[in-house]
């Protein structure tokens, strides 16, 4: 039997992780488990090395653009694709991020999903992590 | 004394004197200037976490887009390989014109505004390891440095290596302090509305999903996270509304201390399971003061809520309010708490409207409203706030003759 995809979604609002899972659950069957803050959810990105991750960039303490960069500096997390959730749309400021990222890792999240959510919108990107 | 000696007096001078790392990283761009007299002096330092170079500081005699000095924080692209080279290699570069390749020259040129004769740079090194980059630039033709200047810039590099290396304040990880001030402007925006909207379309999906499956869990689920954030979007709406509309208080003869109580009353049992204690501390006279008592409420209301958060982040803790007369006749409410605190750069923003170090649970609303009560009853509020030890807000109310009709 093949094992489920694992899943982790990093985000402070509990209403939207369940929003996602929802969204998630309409694609396939995965292992999704959940983190409430940054440095929950690099903990256990840490712990379970997920296949993807989905992640919230604004985030109180550890936001979502620094879980990011620290997930690519540890060894075992840095190759896990990232979809990054954005509550606002800062054009410049993902721009900047972006270009910061492709340059210290040759390697930038996925995919920037804006919220409000659109559900199709997130099936294709998890689709296309998951050639699906 | 020769121009170079003067300016590693003066260098001597400023690394003894109090000054925060980045003033002197600026000064030192134009001492090397100076000191080597050229047009341009240029800082850059090393950053460890990701091996990297950035530019800091440069200081030209020329204007680039219409200034003479540049602070910014880009990272050294591979093309500016001259930097790259002296921190790499530990190397003293001395250029002259004929060695500057041409893309250098358009490089220098588009940024400071020159085309570049001749060029100098030396390691910053302390205690074996590379702190950054100084470069010097000259334009005039025909020029070029000197062993005597590979000397200067040398002792200069060295001496200011160890400045650096030393401070307290050198920025040990100057990509993450880019990261967080890059999280800090979006801060500002609205993120709590897109995240409401956000909940609501998921709990319409879910509802959806569930009553497609017929699956009652899912409506039920979907159903409680539509209740709760229509709530949230109705309270975050009436606060925006709050906040833009001027109103004049409505006076009315009021008891501040049973308006104290109330809030206690409303908060406490909360809380308690947050093993948060409130205390009253209210004056003893006469405590009936001419005001509007709703608003007053919300602004006391805001700040207890607001304490017992910093309070709850940290286990427990003890808020407490107080009420106080001055000689004059003036009220003042002190809520004071034994919470986080408020970091300085925080404490800055704090009346600034949506910013929120609450995540899903403020609404960057609540001060920015309390502010506007207080400033209604032509009263003042203020801060004092230690970061770890607790946080105390003050607010001031004139005296106010409730008879006076207007």
């Amino acid at each position: 039997m093949e094992t489920l995809k694992k899943i982790l979604i990093v985000d402070d609002e509990p209403d939207s992780n369940e929003y996602v899972q929802a969204v998630l659950s309409s694609i396939s069957e995965f292992n999704t488990m959940t983190a409430a803050d940054g440095e929950e959810g690099l903990k256990k990105a840490k712990e379970n090395l997920p296949d993807l991750i989905i992640l919230d960039v604004m985030m109180p303490g550890l936001d979502g653009f620094k879980v990011f960069y620290e997930l690519r500096k540890n060894e075992a997390t840095k190759k896990i694709p990232v979809i990054m959730l954005t509550g606002v749309a800062d054009k410049v400021g993902i721009r900047f991020f972006k270009d910061d990222m492709k340059k210290y890792f040759g390697i930038e999240p996925v995919d920037y999903i804006e919220k409000p959510l659109v559900p199709e919108r997130l099936v294709e990107t998890v689709n296309k992590v998951f050639g699906l | 004394m020769s121009s170079a000696v003067e300016q590693l007096y003066q260098l001597v001078n400023l690394a003894e004197s109090k000054i925060h790392l980045d003033d002197f990283l600026e000064n030192l761009s134009v001492i090397i200037k100076k000191a080597l007299h050229s047009e341009v002096g240029i800082i850059a330092l090393y950053d460890e976490s990701t091996k990297e170079l950035y530019y800091f500081f440069g200081s030209s005699d020329e204007k680039s887009e219409g200034k003479n000095k540049f602070e910014d924080f880009t990272r050294i692209s591979d093309s500016d390989d001259l930097l790259n080279k002296s921190a790499n290699k530990c190397l003293t570069l001395n250029l002259t014109a004929e060695k500057i390749t041409k893309r250098q020259k358009e490089y220098i040129k588009r940024r400071f505004g020159i085309t570049p004769e001749s060029i100098l740079l030396s390691p910053m090194i302390s205690r074996g390891k590379i702190i950054g980059v100084i470069e010097v630039i000259n334009h005039a033709p025909k020029s070029f440095y000197s062993k005597y200047d590979e000397k200067i810039i040398k002792i200069i590099a060295g001496y200011s290596a160890s400045v650096i290396d030393n401070s307290k304040l050198f920025l040990k990880n100057i990509s993450h302090k880019r990261l967080s001030d890059l999280g800090q402007s979006i801060v500002n925006s609205a993120h709590g509305l897109k995240n409401i909207l956000n909940n609501l379309d998921g709990a319409t999906y879910i509802v959806e999903m569930g009553t497609v499956k017929k699956n009652i869990t899912d409506v039920n689920k979907g159903w409680d996270i539509l209740k709760r954030n229509s709530e949230r979007l109705r309270d975050l709406v009436l606060d925006i509304l709050l906040y833009s509309r001027p109103k004049k208080p409505e006076y009315k003869l009021s008891d501040i201390n049973r308006v104290c109580a109330d809030v206690k009353e409303l908060i406490e049992k909360n809380a308690g399971e947050k093993n948060v204690r409130i205390n009253l501390d209210l004056c003893s006279k006469q405590s009936d003061y001419c005001m509007d008592p709703k608003s007053i409420y919300r602004c006391i209301l805001n700040l207890v809520s607001n304490a017992v958060y910093a309070c709850e982040q940290k286990g427990g803790g003890e808020v407490t309010i107080k009420t106080q007369f001055s000689d004059a006749g003036e009220l003042m409410i002190i809520v004071s708490d034994t919470g986080t605190g408020i970091s300085k750069e925080n404490l800055e923003h704090i009346f600034d409207v949506f910013f929120t170090t609450k995540g899903s649970k403020g609404t960057g609303l609540g001060l920015p409203v309390t502010k506007k009560i207080i400033t209604e009853h032509l009263g003042t509020i203020s801060v004092d706030s230690k970061e770890g030890t607790g946080t105390s807000f003050t607010i001031i109310l004139p005296k106010y003759d409730c008879s006076k009709k207007e």
